[in-house]
């Protein structure tokens, strides 16, 4: 579907607008989107706060376009691409494993990010102690307590994890090199 | 001055929900009888403890409910309306109602807090620490790369929903809503009716929350809905003012009209009552009406709901009856200060 503002660049965002009481839905590109927002974000200027748009393709029956309709079948829980589809939901942990590289523009469509940066179980703090990346793992934890720190307003401490956590970042840069 | 005491007029309630499954379980969805059984007795344990610091805690058997009963739970948010597709779903209540675990729903375990007023961060501490509690004694099905998994990816990463249900009448009397929804959308928020779905909200309640949970931290995620609500009561707060200075009078007229229907109708619909009790937490909110506490109107929003109003009167449940026992709660609800 291509833009109903410049009819030339692929719709990609969802914009809500009411008129005369009514809803309705246009589907623009992310260029016509932003300037339909100009007017209204000039209200929020806090709007660039929160990163770029989210673009609203996540649709899954375009997931196993590019890969040939072979259909998958999670050995764990029986799930197939054919449920996954239909129903939008995983039957088991081990079907991210099973369908992860279909699901990941799926995933990105979402979420526009693919790696979790927040808590971590107990558990898994524990496996990966001596494992790989934990350094990454440590860096989301002292992100988390930086965090804390702003909030609390207690810059100090804040300026000490954020130093902490640009060393950490240096190093985990340097291994993946 | 914190953020709570400046902001309860328009933020209603806090609530933070963290979507949790059992590792090496089936999800729900496909889970057998067995499997279903074992999160049951997994999670009731876990909570059995002494670690919930005395607070008592009650246990839901959602196969031992009525629809009433169900339903009841559900308007006061303390479960979804999804719970009990599955068997032995349930879910663990405490006496206060601002913690509630639900079981066997999409997810193994569902984890929800609440907080009257603006408090999201304080919402989430009490999450966090009944996830601890329960990540004790149950592995957690959780990825280095996706984080909790659940059985719906869009709640994959840190399995959260946090929300602030905001009561903006002025936005919607303003027509900015729209504008609203769109930056919302475009900061990974989402906006939308808290009863009854989109512009059509009733009571003009929605509920601010956030669409992605994957690549962002739960602090993250919680101080970008407080910032953008923030922004909501803030420009809330200036249509109130604008109405007031330039249409005092239709304010006033609409607000007074609300208050006496609300306590003269010998029928009303939760519709129509919701419509009005809005107007009237405006009125409180400004000060044009003074006899009554934005706190029973805030009540008699979940009261006049069709199963709670069942449930409290025990009835028959048709439509008409209901209307008739809805007018009579709201009166006595105002005429008891
Ligand atoms: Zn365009
Ligand atoms: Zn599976």
């Amino acid at each position: 579907m291509t833009c109903q503002i410049c009819n030339t660049n692929p719709a990609t965002i969802v914009v809500k607008k009411i008129i005369n009481g009514e809803q309705t839905e246009m589907r623009l590109c992310e260029k016509c989107a932003k300037s339909q927002l100009a007017e209204v974000t000039s209200m929020f200027n806090f709007a660039d706060l929160f990163g770029a748009f989210t673009p609203l393709n996540h649709n899954l029956n375009a997931m196993s376009k590019d890969h040939g309709e072979k259909n998958l079948i999670c050995p764990t829980c029986n799930t197939d691409m054919e449920q996954l589809k239909k129903t939008g939901k995983v039957g088991c942990m081990k079907c991210y494993e099973v369908f992860g590289e279909y699901m990941e523009p799926y995933i990105k469509g979402i979420h526009t990010k693919t790696v979790h940066t927040g808590k971590v179980p107990k558990i898994a703090v524990a496996e990966n102690e001596n494992g790989e990346n934990s350094s990454l793992r440590e860096i989301s934890r002292i992100k988390r307590q930086l965090e804390e720190a702003v909030r609390e307003e207690n810059y100090e401490l804040a300026a000490e994890y954020r130093d902490l956590i640009h060393a950490l970042s240096a190093k985990e840069e340097s291994e993946i090199d | 001055m914190t953020d709570k005491t400046f902001t309860n007029d328009i933020a209603i309630s806090s609530r933070i929900r963290l979507a949790r499954n059992i590792e090496n379980t089936l999800f729900p969805q496909m889970a057998s009888e067995a499997d279903l059984t074992k999160v049951e007795n997994a999670v009731t344990e876990a909570l059995r403890s002494e670690k919930l610091a005395g607070e008592k805690y009650r246990f839901y058997e959602i196969r031992n409910m009525t629809e009433t009963q169900r339903t009841s739970l559900a308007e006061s948010r303390l479960i979804s309306s999804e719970l009990g597709k599955y068997d032995h779903s349930g879910a663990i209540i405490n006496d206060s109602n601002s913690v509630s675990v639900m079981i066997n729903e999409e997810d193994h375990i569902r984890i929800q807090s609440v907080k009257p007023g603006f408090d999201l961060f304080a919402a989430y501490r009490v999450a966090d620490r009944i996830d601890d509690i329960i990540g004790e004694s149950v592995n957690y099905a959780f990825s280095e790369k996706y984080g909790y998994l659940t059985s719906c990816p869009t709640n994959l990463g840190t399995g959260m929903r946090a929300g602030v249900m905001v009561h903006i009448p002025a936005i919607v009397m303003k027509n900015s809503l729209a504008g609203i929804i769109s930056v919302a959308q475009s900061s990974g928020l989402e906006i939308r009716g808290a009863y009854g779905e989109g512009t059509a909200a009733m009571g003009d309640l929605f509920q601010i929350s956030n669409r992605v949970s994957l690549g962002k931290s739960e602090i993250e995620i919680v101080q970008s809905i407080h910032e953008f609500t923030k922004e909501i009561i803030k420009t809330e707060r200036a249509a109130r003012n604008e109405l007031l200075l330039l249409q005092e009078d239709d304010i006033k007229n609409e607000v007074q009209r609300a208050y006496g229907i609300l306590t003269n109708a010998h029928m009303i619909s939760t519709e129509e009552a919701m419509k009005l009790l809005s107007l009237l937490r405006l009125g409180t909110d400004v000060r044009l009406i003074e006899n009554v506490s934005p706190k029973v109107v805030d009540k008699l929003m979940t009261e006049i709901q069709p199963a709670t109003l069942t449930l409290r009167y025990r009835i028959r449940t048709d439509a008409r009856s209901r209307d008739l026992l809805r007018a009579q709660h709201i009166k006595t609800a105002l005429g008891d200060l």
